[in-house]
């Protein structure tokens, strides 16, 4: 339960103004042994990311038994969004679940699945990063899990922006004040999902 | 001791030293090398004229190569060669192509060069012709993209844009200026743009509805659509844009003929992405003279950087310096040979060094060196050994005796991590070199690694830098130590020492040592790559071929802004508004801002 307080989740104070898109910004420690554990998780299909091109099939799973931390964020307008994962470390896998984060349980059959990066770590040494299309008004999770399930305390950087449309048009107003709230709902639920999994 | 003995004493070690390392290569490579140069030292004028893969080709067709050395010869199993040929096209030569069994691909009487794909067995016949110049295999070329493949293709389900949009400020500058790129065309060169693709992202609103490719220019079947992801880029960058496309990879001849092309049909900016391996390091070729023609002609021309590593990351496959004197290839079983010429010395005098390590490879090494293009009066071959220097694995041995390229080429899959790279000073004089690996790496490295007309007078070099070098997600870049670099970005600076038509810039003067010819500070500017685009296998889109059409896409903003503008001050208009980043030989001036370069244009 405490290492809630490992994860530094911080929505910029500067979203009022020019960075209204970015709705979770997260610097963490990495996944921990007292993190909750899913289940399977979902296939590495190599480079083949999701993007707002690519509505991407669900990739299977590999077996066993991995931790994880999630992310639930409340949507309106701004269904388009871009996940960028700093994984340094080769150590985290990031996908995207239509839903809250109390109902993940793992990759199952896929049900829900909205995308996935399709590989752990950085490009030539910068965040790796995935888009998805939701469903306007919908409540999404992002879930980091460790690769290997027994890899632990591995940094990762997590940054989630979103937009109207494929194009970073601007966000209309008055989204800015409302995407905040959003957000701070966003983060305060997935510790409430984490506290009761731990 | 006297200073006289203890320099006797210095020169006695050196030379031990010098002859240790020299062991290091085994006998059997030693006799090796020397059987390679007593055929080379039987070269007829006609094989003179051919570069090493076509006329070691060619003998090992005729069944002349001893056993070992045609497994290792560059032809490989092939029974064609697809060569080109430096000849005026005239009905007589097309005609005797034909008749030996050879195919004519393309011919330009522009630049007196023909593609054709010919037997090996006929290509010494072929290059006995008087009206035969040379003759050289073709395919040494590549994109400068880093695509990571698909394995399945996308359903398109909305429009996109590249992150460069906002990274570069083109929305700020759109919205502020209102400059969009409208009535400027772009012309864009790469692999291929094929039709099929440029409907469906004209279909998609990802490309203007009046795009074109120009008639029989839309590239090689195999290739990957890399034109049409770098004219998403263009069209992104500049909404307004009217997008041209012609292929850069049919070949050099079709390269530089497709530019003057695209000039023609009235593209006030060109873009491209393809660097080919045997472009001048020291002179401009045939693909950099077009871009002078052009840029004369009112043209702004951009092209990547390329992918081949920098020295600040220790990721440059590159080594450039003046030739340094080695141990003799004398020693050992080849003096028995009479043969001449020696091992260049990549460390000092003190501490000699006669090879450099490949650390990473991509199966290909080159050397190029100062003499002119069609002029190259000094004869240096590039030997690759096993790691251990037991065996040799592959060879460039041409014919350098004045009206070659200074050119030695190794394409071999043979040439891996570990090996060895041997340069030999065959015949003439030391010169300033330039071995490149071609996304390899080396042991022993420098900064240097852009070249042609990647890096020519005339062009925008432009290198890379992830849009979200900065970690911080789409936003804007800032410069300074936010945006690094990719690792892969080629550095600069470059020197020349010829003139476009071979020239020398400081007669008499060839080396680095004594600053021979002219340095160009290249790359010019830094852009965006690891973007969005639609084609796919292009999602990411990474490289310096992502990054080029990002700047080109500024260009068009500004020479809506300023049609009075000439190429240069478009140049100077990006350059001087750049987001100040250093060191110089990694980013130019620094990260190009849209916003900021548009104001420029418009307050000069």
């Amino acid at each position: 339960m405490k290492r809630t307080l490992a994860l530094v989740a911080v929505l910029a104070a500067s979203a009022f103004v020019a960075r209204a898109n970015v709705i979770l910004d997260v610097v963490s420690t990495g996944i921990v042994s007292t993190d909750p554990t899913q289940t399977n998780r979902l296939s590495r299909t190599t480079a083949t990311i999701s993007d707002w091109t690519n509505v991407k099939a669900f990739p299977g799973v590999q077996a066993g038994t991995f931790h994880y931390q999630a992310f639930e964020l409340a949507l309106t307008f701004q269904n388009y969004l871009q996940i960028s994962v700093d994984d340094p470390n080769t150590a985290v896998y990031a996908s995207v679940w239509l839903g809250p984060a109390s109902s993940y349980t793992g990759p199952g059959t896929g049900v829900g699945f909205l995308g996935d990066m399709g590989f752990s770590g950085n490009n030539f040494g910068n965040p790796g990063f995935f888009q998805i299309i939701a469903p306007k008004d919908s409540i999404v999770t992002v879930v980091i899990n460790n690769v290997p399930g027994t890899l632990y305390n591995q940094p990762f950087g997590l940054l989630v922006e979103a937009w109207a449309d494929g194009n970073y048009n601007e966000t209309p107003e008055p989204a800015t004040a409302g995407l905040a709230g959003l957000a701070l709902a966003g983060i305060g639920l997935a510790a409430r999902a984490r506290r009761k999994r731990s | 001791m006297s200073i006289r003995n203890a320099l006797r004493l210095f020169a006695l070690g050196a030379l031990v030293i010098s002859t240790v390392l020299a062991q290091d290569l085994s006998d059997t490579v030693r006799d090796q090398i020397k059987q390679i140069q007593q055929i080379k030292k039987n070269f007829t004028a006609a094989q003179k004229k051919m570069d090493s893969e076509t006329v070691f080709g060619q003998l090992k067709a005729l069944g002349q190569l001893p056993s070992w050395l045609a497994e290792i010869t560059d032809s490989g199993t092939a029974s064609t060669a697809r060569v080109e040929i430096g000849a005026n096209p005239s009905p007589a030569l097309l005609s005797y192509i034909a008749s030996i069994g050879g195919t004519v691909e393309s011919a330009s009487a522009n630049n007196d060069v023909l593609v054709a794909v010919v037997p090996y067995a006929q290509l010494g016949s072929l290059a006995a012709r008087s009206d035969v110049k040379r003759i050289a295999a073709t395919g040494r070329m590549t994109t400068n993209g880093i695509a990571p493949r698909l394995t399945s293709l996308p359903m398109f389900i909305g429009s996109v844009s590249t992150q460069g949009y906002i990274a570069h400020k083109v929305n700020q500058a759109i919205s502020t200026y209102g400059y969009t790129g409208a009535g400027v065309k772009v012309g864009v060169m790469s692999d291929s743009s094929t039709a099929a693709r440029v409907r469906a992202l004209i279909s998609s609103g990802d490309l203007p509805v009046n795009t074109v490719v120009l008639p029989g220019q839309e590239g090689p079947t195999t290739g990957a659509d890399e034109g049409t992801a770098m004219g998403e880029i263009v069209y992104d960058m500049a909404p307004g844009a009217q997008i041209y496309f012609a292929s850069a990879f049919n070949s050099e001849q079709s390269f530089a003929d497709n530019i003057r092309a695209l000039a023609a049909a009235g593209c006030k900016v060109i873009v491209d992405d393809v660097s080919y391996f045997d472009e001048g390091a020291f002179q401009d070729g045939i693909v950099a003279q077009a871009v002078n023609d052009v840029t004369a002609a009112g043209v702004t021309y951009f092209s990547a950087a390329a992918n081949d590593g920098d020295l600040s990351h220790a990721t440059s496959g590159t080594w450039e310096g003046d030739f340094v004197q080695g141990a003799a290839v004398t020693t050992g079983p080849i003096a028995t040979g009479g043969e001449t010429g020696f091992f260049h010395n990549f460390g000092t005098a003190g501490t000699p060094v006669l090879y450099n390590t490949l650390s990473a490879t991509n199966n290909r090494v080159s050397l190029k060196w100062s003499d002119p293009l069609g002029g190259s009066t000094n004869d240096y071959d590039i030997f690759v050994t096993n790691a251990a220097g037991t065996s040799l694995l592959a060879y460039g041995a041409s014919a350098q005796d004045g009206t070659q390229d200074p050119f030695e080429y190794i394409g071999s899959t043979r040439v891996v991590a570990g090996t060895r790279i041997y340069v030999v000073l065959y015949a003439g004089s030391p010169r300033a070199l330039h071995l490149a690996t071609h996304r390899g790496k080396l042991s022993i490295a420098t900064a240097g690694a852009t070249y042609g007309h990647n890096a020519g007078l005339n062009t925008v070099s432009t290198a890379a830098t992830a849009w979200n070098s900065a970690r911080r997600g789409t936003i804007a870049f800032t410069g300074g130590t936010s945006n690094p670099t990719e690792t892969f970005s080629s550095d600069g600076p470059r020197r020349i020492f010829f003139q476009p038509d071979g020239t020398p810039i400081t007669p008499g003067n060839f080396l680095f040592a004594t600053s021979g010819g002219t340095l160009l500070a290249k790359p010019d500017v830094t852009a965006a790559d690891g973007v969005t685009t639609r084609t796919p296998g292009f999602s990411p889109f990474f490289g310096t071929s992502a990054a080029a059409p990002h700047a080109a896409g500024i260009a068009a903003l500004i020479v809506q802004a300023r049609p009075d503008y000439t190429p240069a001050q478009v140049k100077a208009a990006i350059l001087n508004s750049a987001l100040p980043a250093s060191p110089a030989r990694d980013f130019g001036v620094g990260i190009a801002d849209a916003k900021a370069a548009v104001a420029y244009a418009l307050a000069h």
